[in-house]
């Protein structure tokens, strides 16, 4: 069986001008995405009290929770809620706290062509998790990932969450995350997206009283990617806070476009909010464009935003190349430094990785 | 526990409400017909071509839907509004020849004092037509133009019709194509190359039939290397019905020229304001939009700078306060379409009583426009938590060659602020105060003494217990 992807994206919370074409993401051509199974093996065995389940294999907490519209697109979202062919459902039951983190490799291949992943992330009261979802594919295979990932944590509890996106550059990649961070939790997402030819992500959290959702995303535009990235952070309970950091470079003839929307509704008196995205642009064929929105119906609050973008800092270039770096191995050093918020946030392992694909994806551009 | 709230009062009204008996000479019927259009026209004995020209808009406003984005106009209904009120009065050359009522109008809001005290010209608009219009024979001997847009198009009909609705062209959106259906009144301004107009001029739009709209067209032609600062002011009474204003503004600034607009924008709580504003900048030259929006029910404006030519420059500073019942959706937009152009931007906005300000801006940076450079502020001081205050600022850059920054802020009064300024033995009253016209400051201080004056007053501060 087939289904069909063609509704409009990451849809802005409030439109603006019809002419520039920003308010959605419009995908170029209807996506047809084959119904079928996922056979890889993506659970991980442990060792300590969290438990972990495939989604499905019970009755899910969050099924329940999501009242409100969320993820790129209701189409999306619909597609892995009634066709889901993988996912976890992870408990950290009250009091556990966990500090080796949980990894799920989804990998996708030539059998393997389509994940839609269902996940669910629940934190009881004051328990602590980390989890960690990597999305590879081989080389020269066209796959699809729509998934759905959804966070609940519960009084007092921390989760923090880990997205790798590594696909290759012939994947469609869809990821949908919806976040209830319960008074005096703390969700950490921390996010990491390298590859695919389309990447259209939407995350929204809804803090509550005392809570705190911090995001801290990177991405490397490189090719023809085009890169949607969507943060709703809607603050519901007063001395609420989130933290929104978005970094990364583009070059060759990527498009990103960051959508960050931070909405204090009534009664979140004293809560504070801050987004920040910079876009380092490598080449002159990018396209890079920024809405950061800023809603508040709530006199008692401070929120802020910055967005900038423009080329490697000359001087810092210069000082580098003045010790004796080539400019390719500057320019590295400088993207790697611009990205290092984000990059101190992942587990050890995970980011010497992720470094060294960044090494190796910006030489390629500097030696041609 | 109980906060005090800073208490900022509303705009003192009274002069603005002033409110003459509704009398004109001819007047359209409600509502948006072909034989409406042709009927102003012919009122006008306007050329051929400008009858074209409004049938073809009126085709274009019948085709467009209104934007699916912004403030809600569900509550306009252009059916009844009147397009077209001619005032009892022919156009004058001097102010006692004016009707008492409508002279009396203009005397309240100080126009012929300012006119004899610092302006260079002056026109002055009352409903559809323009009733005065005038400018010091100093000026005029440099060559400087300033008339009515009437009087220009059949004195100037070439230049008119090279320029008239080319920046904003009907098609724009529904209400540029109801402004080039109906449009009437407004300001003609050619400055010769070179031309300094040291002194500013001024055109004031004072709407006083209800239930009508006023639609006045500005065109101002700045040549190269020279310079002008042209202010508009307008307010009208407040009435229950719904009024209209779908102004359009088209300023060319030609290589090397400087124009200053600064608006003082005070209409009544019933008027819909949907006015169109842009400009065209060449190499070298220089737009600075100064705008204060405190009045109307629902505002949407974003003048628009398009920056041309090399080195071109905008600069915006706007201030907008949004009162009980007032949705102001007001913001800038830059499109830098050549290299080294340059931009400035900067948006205060504050909300009190329920009222809702958005700033909903654009900075669009294209493939041309290497070593662009472009700078944002916003920032939003909301008063109470009836009111809404949103911030929607989009920015798209399209080349690697580019420094660009946005910097947006929300909140309440900073209690450090005031701590300070308390030790420093300001008493806590004062304080509050002052800072509340610190925040207005960047644009007061951009306006002649007298708006600044003017527009302190309007933002009449009390202040009253802790804030909170």
């Amino acid at each position: 069986m087939l289904k069909t992807i063609s509704a409009p994206m990451n849809r802005l919370p409030r439109l603006g001008y019809r002419w520039l074409k920003l308010n959605e993401y419009n995908i170029s051509e209807p996506l047809q995405v084959p119904l079928k199974p996922y056979t890889h093996a993506y659970l991980p065995q442990l060792d300590h009290e969290v438990k972990i389940n495939r989604a499905g294999s019970s009755v899910s907490r969050l099924k329940l929770l999501s009242e409100i519209p969320y993820g790129a697109s209701s189409e999306l979202v619909g597609l892995v809620e009634d066709h889901f062919n993988a996912g976890i459902e992870l408990l950290a039951p009250a009091g556990v706290a966990v500090s080796e983190p949980v990894v799920i490799p989804y990998h996708l291949d030539g059998e393997n062509d389509v994940l839609l992943d269902l996940n669910v992330v629940a934190a009881e009261r004051g328990a602590s998790v980390t989890v960690v979802m990597e999305y590879s594919s081989d080389e020269g295979s066209s796959t699809i990932h729509n998934g759905v990932t959804k966070i609940l944590a519960e009084e007092g509890a921390e989760v923090h969450l880990v997205k790798i996106q590594r696909l290759n550059d012939q994947g469609a990649h869809f990821d949908s995350l919806y976040v209830e961070a319960s008074p005096y939790s703390t969700v950490r997402f921390s996010q990491v997206e390298l590859g695919g030819k389309f990447s259209i992500t939407n995350y929204l959290s809804r803090v509550a009283d005392n809570a705190a959702t911090l995001t801290k995303s990177m991405y490397l535009g490189d090719g023809e990617r085009v890169l949607d990235l969507s943060y709703h952070m809607i603050h519901t309970g007063f001395r609420s806070t989130s933290d929104l950091l978005v970094k990364g470079a583009l070059k060759d003839k990527s498009r990103k476009v960051f959508r960050g929307t931070l909405d204090f509704k009534r009664g979140a008196r004293l809560s504070e909010g801050n987004e920040e995205e910079y876009a380092l642009l490598l080449d002159p064929d990018v396209s890079s464009s920024a809405i950061p929105l800023l809603l508040s119906e709530e006199d008692d609050i401070m929120g802020g935003h910055a967005a900038s973008a423009g080329k490697v800092d000359a001087n810092q270039l210069f000082y580098l190349m003045s010790r004796g770096l080539s400019q390719e191995e500057a320019t590295v050093s400088l993207v790697k430094a611009a990205c290092w918020p984000v990059l101190a946030e992942l587990p050890r392992q995970v980011r010497s990785q992720i470094e060294g694909e960044l090494e190796a994806r910006l030489t390629d551009q500097c030696t041609t | 526990m109980t906060r005090k709230k800073t208490y900022v009062a509303d705009i003192d009204r009274t002069i603005y409400d002033q409110r003459n008996p509704f009398s004109f000479s001819f007047k359209t019927d409600k509502g948006l017909t072909e034989e409406i259009v042709r009927e102003i026209s012919r009122q006008k004995s306007e050329p051929a071509w400008m009858l074209e020209f409004r049938l073809k808009s009126l085709e274009v406003y019948h085709e467009l839907d209104l934007p699916p984005w912004g403030p809600d106009l569900t509550e306009l209904d252009v059916e009844n509004i009147v397009t077209y009120v001619k005032p009892n009065v022919e156009r004058k050359l001097s102010w006692d020849d004016i009707p008492t009522d409508i002279k009396q109008t203009f005397d309240l809001l100080g126009i012929p004092k300012a006119e004899h005290e610092f302006l260079a010209g002056v026109g002055a608009q009352y409903d559809s037509e323009v009733v005065y219009h005038s400018i010091r024979d100093s000026v005029a001997a440099q060559g400087v133009v300033y008339l009515d847009m009437e009087t220009a198009l059949h004195e100037y009909e070439d230049l008119v019709r090279e320029h008239f609705m080319r920046l904003v062209p009907p098609s724009d959106h529904k209400f540029a194509a109801l402004h080039g259906a109906v449009w009437s009144g407004g300001s003609f301004v050619y400055v010769p190359a070179g031309v300094h107009v040291e002194i500013p001029l001024q055109s004031y739009f004072r709407s006083n039939a209800p239930g009508a709209g006023q639609f006045e067209h500005t065109l101002i032609i700045a040549e190269p290397g020279s310079y002008l600062h042209f202010i508009e002011g307008c307010s009208a009474p407040r009435y229950s019905v719904n009024n209209l204003h779908a102004g359009c503004v088209e300023l060319f600034v030609r290589e090397g020229s400087t124009l200053r607009y600064s608006t003082i924008e005070n209409w009544s709580r019933n008027m819909f304001n949907l006015n169109t504003k842009r400009a065209l900048v060449d190499k070298d030259g220089a737009i600075e939009w100064i705008s204060g929006s405190f009045g109307s029910k629902v505002s949407m404006l974003y003048p628009m700078s398009i920056l041309r030519g090399e080195r071109a420059r905008a600069e915006f500073i706007g201030v907008s306060f949004a009162g009980a019942g007032q949705t102001l959706d007001t913001g800038a937009k830059v499109v830098h379409a050549a290299p080294y152009t340059t931009s400035n931007i900067n948006s205060k906005s504050i909300s009190k009583g329920g009222g809702k300000a958005i700033y909903r801006g654009l900075v669009k940076i294209t493939e041309r426009a290497k070593h662009a450079k472009s700078t944002v502020d916003c920032e939003s001081l909301i008063l109470d938590n009836d009111s809404v205050s949103d911030t929607i600022p989009i920015i798209q850059v399209d080349t690697d060659e580019v420094d660009l920054g946005h910097e947006a802020k929300i909140g309440r009064i900073s209690e450090e602020a005031i701590y300070y300024l308390m030790s420093r033995g300001i008493d806590e009253e004062e304080a509050k105060a002052m800072i509340v016209r610190g925040f207005v400051e960047p644009i007061s201080k951009e306006l002649p003494l007298e708006y600044a004056v003017e527009m302190n007053r309007l933002v009449q501060l009390e202040l009253e217990g802790t804030i909170g």
